[in-house]
């Protein structure tokens, strides 16, 4: 989980699951640990009073923008996921067993990819959330609705060539495997005449992560879209792009693949 | 106060629709349809209002929710939408190099929704919770902006017209995706009308220069042909008008009938009912609209909601990308127009989900395509290039929503 690349997250851009996972990782203890200061929620529609927030903002800094205080522990209606409920949704997600389950790194349990909101017309439905997973053993997504009210997991629904966005981790992983594999050479070497420095650790670049499912004429990962794949857009901080976008992970392949 | 007023709101739809049987809105006036944070509010100068809630997806990006709208005389805001999403962005390179899918490979939302700066917005920017839900990333930009004449008419001096300036409410995102940086819009005029647009600016692709049949030179001379590509999207949009919902899809045509009147040809508008779900194209006067079968304006007129397309270049390589608007069944797992990903729902793109059943509850999904032939002035950064369409008013009020005073007289045939 921790991996050494990881205190930049601010640089890199992993995708979709740094803001989210690492949300879940840290919001239990920020609000045991007392986000009970009592910010005024501010007014919407340009009636804000003047923001009382610590927020040091530039001289051009419109007064209208109103603070957003700590988040509630739950939300009303519409209001987005707030961390506290994600938190709960994602743990009674993954309290529930999902036989073999297995993540990117082979270790039991799914790989947790992302959540939202689930969508209802109904006036007085609780709120629920949606937790999605990948299950690396049997190549599927799974999405599992939880009950915000209750806590309690009222849905499992499973499909295969389902492929979201990658998590963080999942990237991650990718960059792993591709570096270790000879179709990176042609990448170092252009990182290389770019820089004028070797390349000799994924710090060195921001690299988003983007799923990568096979149109029936490509060639060269043909199985993607069954297994769960990934693509790279890299660039040297505030540098060149360093075009790879013709080499393809498949991670429940565990291979490295080059499109042709 | 504002909790009052969305309760209130139900109240006057029955009002407004002169009935007496609850619809769904109504059955729980109490029902407080967001928090304060997630409600944008707000009243242009001309008097219009509208609201909505707003938040972050982490794929589709900003999503509104129950937006509505009150003119200077209704007493409370009409609902007109239950929801909006972008809900695919595919984008294939003339040179079949690559094609992307920003929504459901990438995300709007997350990490690829950019921090707004002072710069990027005039008017109130909103935050969202990240990490712990201590600290807040400002991402949506709320701003009121001129729309220039909304209507002019002759007065009884020259000096004096009915002439009245028009503003927008205008709600916009920034995603960073790769090497574009796309510009989430909606636009709700004071007179009702919504403009949902996607923007992209950033930079051209780095690298992907190609030939001359499949690009454009944008260096000095002729050699570097920056490759043409297509913008190709799709957004999900549900109506819920006058907070009844299960409206119905109507399509209208004008032909000519071959036969000629004492000055012109005559034409002849048919309506077509779209009862069952169908993938629709675009022919000369066509148009189609959302009516609700309940709720009417003073007029008594059902209300209703027009789509209208502008500039759009279908992507026709796919087949899911070749209808222009397709209205579905409502079902809340159908979330992207291709590449589908909620497992709750067999079906992956538009093509599956039109499958023959009757519409009750129509979403509508509507696909603007941009092909984007790169020029000299795309670089660097890029002009912004925008892609998307119109919702109009067709008989939401009785009259001009903005009227002076002195005009109301004026409804229909005879002047009263």
């Amino acid at each position: 989980m921790e991996h050494p690349w990881k205190s930049r997250a601010q640089r890199l851009r992993w995708g979709l699951g740094v803001a989210s996972c690492t949300a879940v990782v840290a919001l239990a203890v920020a609000w045991i640990g007392g986000a009970t200061a009592s910010t005024p929620h501010q007014v919407p529609g340009g009636e804000a009073a003047a923001p009382a927030s610590a927020e040091a903002e530039p001289a051009q800094e419109p007064a209208a923008d109103p603070t957003l205080g700590p988040a509630p522990a739950a939300g009303t209606g519409r209001d987005p996921l707030t961390p506290s409920e994600l938190d709960r949704a994602r743990t009674a997600a993954l309290a529930a067993p999902l036989a073999g389950a297995t993540d990117v790194n082979g270790a039991a349990g799914p790989e947790y990819l992302s959540f939202e909101l689930v969508e209802t017309k109904e006036a007085n439905a609780p709120r629920r959330a949606a937790v999605y997973f990948y299950d690396y053993t049997a190549d599927k997504l799974v999405k599992r609705t939880v009950n915000l009210k209750t806590g309690a997991v009222e849905g499992t629904f499973t499909a295969a060539k389902r492929q979201p966005p990658p998590s963080d981790r999942e990237v991650a992983k990718a960059v792993e495997l591709f570096l270790a594999d000879g179709l990176s050479t042609d990448f170092k070497a252009a990182y290389q005449k770019a820089t004028g420095k070797a390349f000799t650790s994924p710090d060195q670049l921001e690299i988003t992560g983007t799923t990568y499912v096979a149109r029936p004429a490509d060639t060269g990962a043909d199985k993607c879209g069954e297994h769960r794949c990934v693509q790279f857009i890299t660039r040297v901080p505030d540098g060149p792009f360093i075009d790879i976008t013709d080499i393809v992970v498949d991670l429940s392949g565990r291979t490295v693949a080059r499109l042709r | 106060m504002r909790r009052k007023l969305w309760s209130a709101a139900a109240a006057a739809l029955l009002v407004s629709a002169g009935i007496a049987v609850p619809g769904p809105a109504e059955a729980n006036d109490r029902w407080e349809y967001c928090g304060n944070d997630a409600l944008v509010k707000q009243e242009l100068k001309n008097g219009t209002l509208w609201q909505m809630c707003w938040r972050v997806d982490v794929k589709t990006g900003l999503v509104l929710e129950k937006v509505a709208f009150k003119g200077k005389r209704d007493k409370l805001p009409i609902m007109v939408l239950d929801s909006s999403t972008i809900a695919q962005l595919n984008v294939p390179y003339d040179s079949g190099f690559n094609e992307w899918n920003d929504i459901t490979s990438y995300g709007f939302g997350g990490d690829f929704m950019q921090p707004l700066a002072a710069s990027d917005c005039k008017g109130q920017r909103r935050g969202v919770w990240t990490g712990a839900g201590q600290d807040a990333k400002k991402v949506l930009c709320i701003s009121e902006e001129e729309a220039g004449l909304a209507h002019r008419l002759e007065g009884e001096t020259p000096e004096k017209p009915y002439a009245k300036m028009g503003s927008d409410l205008v709600l916009q995102t920034i995603s960073k995706v790769g090497w574009y940086e796309y510009i989430t819009e909606y636009r709700f005029a004071d007179d009702g009308q919504i403009s949902v647009r996607l923007g992209a600016t950033g930079d051209l692709a780095p690298r992907d220069y190609t030939t001359p049949d499949q690009g454009w030179p944008i260096g000095p001379g002729q050699t570097d042909y920056s490759v043409n590509h297509y913008h190709s999207a799709f957004w999900r949009v549900d109506f819920n008008i006058g907070g009844y919902g299960t409206e119905k899809v109507e399509q209208y045509d004008t032909a000519p009938t071959g036969e000629r009147g004492r000055r012109a040809a005559i034409y002849s508008t048919s309506k077509t009912d779209v009862a069952t779900e169908a993938t629709l194209n675009t022919a000369t006067r066509r148009w189609w609209r959302v009516v609700s079968p309940t709720s009417k304006n003073a007029d008594g007129h059902f209300r209703s909601y027009e789509l209208e397309l502008g500039a759009n270049d279908p992507y026709e390589a796919h087949p899911e990308t070749q209808p222009d608007v397709t209205f579905t069944q409502y079902k809340p797992c159908e979330k992207f127009a291709t590449f589908n990903q909620d497992p709750e729902c067999a079906g992956t793109t538009i093509l599956e989900y039109t499958n023959g059943e009757r519409l009750s509850d129509p979403v509508m999904w509507v696909r603007v395509g941009f092909h984007h032939v790169p020029r000299d002035e795309d670089q660097s950064p890029m002009p912004v290039h925008w892609q998307g369409f119109d919702l109009v008013p067709r008989d939401f009020t009785a009259q001009n929503p903005l009227a002076p005073a002195d005009r109301l007289d004026v409804n229909g045939d005879g002047v009263s």
